[in-house]
């Protein structure tokens, strides 16, 4: 099988500015997986592991200091300015504050079709998409001229969700998407995530830092600490058979329920 | 009252208005905690747990009030005491601590100053004997005992080191209550499970209780002797800890277990619990849950149903507790 990601040997250095410019911080150290299509991938890790930044370097919202990202064997690193523009939606990214991330001044129609506007799809055409994916991710069209502050945060995320759905993308990274919601409502934002993916056939990379959450969600996990992929491997194997010993750390852990089975 | 209960909470309800709006946050709460008990109060967003603990300690803001119930800690009702006994209590014998240190540390007062400033007040110990006590405090809770540290301003402490901080502020009056108010929610899982161990620890050497607020399943169920469950301002459930994870019956209590993803549940569906928190302005009439509930009868909806007892100290307010969910799997 091909990969659909792959990500080689990827660094990430942070200069500050000023006095702290002498001290550049490594945030990702030669940093190298692949991501099957169709598979979810997890990346765990504590926070300062470089989690987020891993996320936004392979989205080159923040460009790699060294190393290669491959997309579909299109070498992102590489891309001209036009073939970025369709690129971009093909892959979305969603983060953990729903709130931060709509525009508090937009309706929730006008936040959808803003990515469809620039890719100039018409009026009609836009409407239609709108009340799909709304209906898609269970928000009810009736609402669709609501402001993001009438939603509670388990329906922002879900608004969330479908503004990256209305770019039809292929490849989604979700950056600790339901860590801010409480576990009732969070069940029903990974119970939707699943069904997309089921439906769409998306492929998922998938930041948490519960491995609860990515041991009953992601196909394989990496395991990140200082900015290192300190191990991966198939999510079964590494919750069985923990090689490394800060993931035999994180496994062992009695606040989780992976040794210990749900109550 | 028995003479070995610390707090005991009785019908407690506290209301905020706003705009004219009338907000139920609690509404009838029940609540025993015991001399060293590690007891958890288990809540989502909105169900009333910050605002419980910060009624205990009378901390309400002016735009709450509470109109019903008692709230006795070793025999005085907390809520007709006055403020100057309230002020001695507050620290000395209840402490709390927060989810965020740093929004209740001073930020221009080194560390060690804010831990003497709370002994001297309620200690009346010398400027070197506290002193001497903060440091001891400062080993104790796993923050170098030295001059370093201690003259730290809490800027230069980690989240994890804040938290530390907090803790020595807190018992150093040897409390008979600690409040915790999600005090791990913001830190990773190691560092978590290292205040839990302290937590734990200190309370065993000083015989004190914890009335511990969470919504972490995974952490009740790891330090708890005792859960009760908070949904909309009333408990729904009360148990020992091994007898609710082994026979929950509460269908919330039920659904919100079922809703912890792990490995275990692979492949299948997440239950979740269906509909969302009702708004605290106009709370559902009858058991609040009833419009969530997969197995309510008509009964639900017209009647409160009171807590009655499963076994020993088990206690669930549903009046068909433990009934079959009709869940899949």
């Amino acid at each position: 099988m091909k990969p659909l990601l792959r990500v080689e040997k990827v660094s990430k250095t942070f200069y500050g500015s000023g006095l702290l410019r002498r001290h550049p911080v490594r945030a990702l150290d030669e940093v190298s997986f692949e991501v099957q299509e169709g598979e979810i991938f997890g990346l765990v890790g504590e926070s300062g592991s470089g989690k987020t930044t891993l996320a936004r370097t392979i989205l080159f919202l923040a460009p790699p200091s060294a190393g290669k990202v491959y997309f579909e064997d299109a070498c992102l690193n590489d891309l001209p300015a036009r073939a970025w523009r369709r690129m971009r939606s093909r892959m979305q990214i969603i983060f953990q504050d729903p709130h931060g991330s709509l525009n508090p001044r937009m309706s929730i129609r006008e936040s959808l079709e803003e990515g469809l506007l620039n890719l100039g799809v018409s009026r009609k055409k836009r409407m239609e998409r709108v009340r799909k994916i709304l209906d898609d991710v269970g928000i009810p069209f009736a609402q669709a001229e609501w402001y993001p502050h009438e939603f509670s945060g388990g329906q922002k995320q879900r608004i969330v969700i479908a503004r990256a759905l209305s770019m039809r993308p292929k490849f989604l990274v979700l950056d600790e998407p339901v860590s801010n919601l409480d576990v009732s409502i969070q069940a029903g934002i990974i119970n939707l995530l699943l069904d997309l993916k089921k439906e769409f056939n998306f492929t998922y990379v998938f930041i948490s830092h519960n491995l609860d959450l990515i041991g009953y969600l992601s196909t394989r996990v990496g395991v990140l600490k200082a900015g290192r992929l300190v191990e991966t491997g198939p999510t079964e194997e590494v919750l069985t058979n923990p090689r490394h010993p800060y993931t035999r750390e994180l496994v062992e852990n009695p606040l989780s329920f992976i040794k210990a089975g749900v109550p | 009252m028995t003479g070995n209960v610390l707090l005991e909470i009785n019908d407690l309800a506290v209301e905020f208005f706003s705009h004219r709006r009338k907000i139920h946050a609690v509404r009838g709460l029940d609540l025993t905690v015991l001399p060293g008990q590690f007891h958890a109060l288990v809540g989502e967003s909105g169900a009333g747990k910050t605002v419980t603990s910060f009624t205990i300690l009378r901390l309400l803001p002016p735009s709450a009030a509470v109109t019903r119930g008692s709230v006795v800690f070793q025999d005085h009702n907390l809520l007709t005491l006055s403020e100057d006994l309230m002020r001695n209590l507050r620290g000395r014998e209840i402490s709390m601590i927060f989810q965020e240190p740093s929004k209740y540390l001073n930020p221009s007062m080194k560390a060690a100053d804010q831990v003497i400033e709370g002994i001297r007040f309620h200690l009346g110990y010398s400027e070197k004997a506290a002193y001497q006590w903060t440091r001891e405090l400062f080993q104790r809770v796993g923050l170098d005992g030295g001059r370093t540290a201690m003259s730290r301003y809490p800027h230069e402490f980690s989240g994890g080191m804040r938290q530390r901080l907090m803790i020595a502020m807190a018992v150093a009056c040897n409390p008979s209550l600690l409040i915790a108010d999600e005090p791990t929610t913001a830190l990773d899982v190691g560092v978590q499970r290292q205040i839990i161990n302290l937590l734990q620890e200190l309370r065993g050497e000083k015989n004190m209780a914890i009335l511990y607020v969470t919504h972490d399943i995974g952490v009740v169920r790891y330090a708890a002797d005792y859960v009760s469950v908070i949904y909309t301002g009333r408990i729904v459930e009360s148990s020992p800890k091994d007898l609710l994870f082994a026979n929950p019956r509460h269908p919330y209590t039920r659904l919100l277990l079922e809703s912890i993803p792990s490995r275990d549940k692979r492949g299948s569906r997440l239950q979740g619990v269906p509909g969302s928190i009702p708004n605290p302005e106009n709370i559902p009439p009858g058991c609040s849950f009833h419009p969530r509930c997969p197995i309510a009868q008509p009964i639900c909806a017209e009647t409160l149903p009171p807590m009655v007892k499963i076994e020993s100290a088990h206690r669930c307010a549903c009046f068909f507790p433990g009934k079959d969910l009709g869940l899949p799997g």
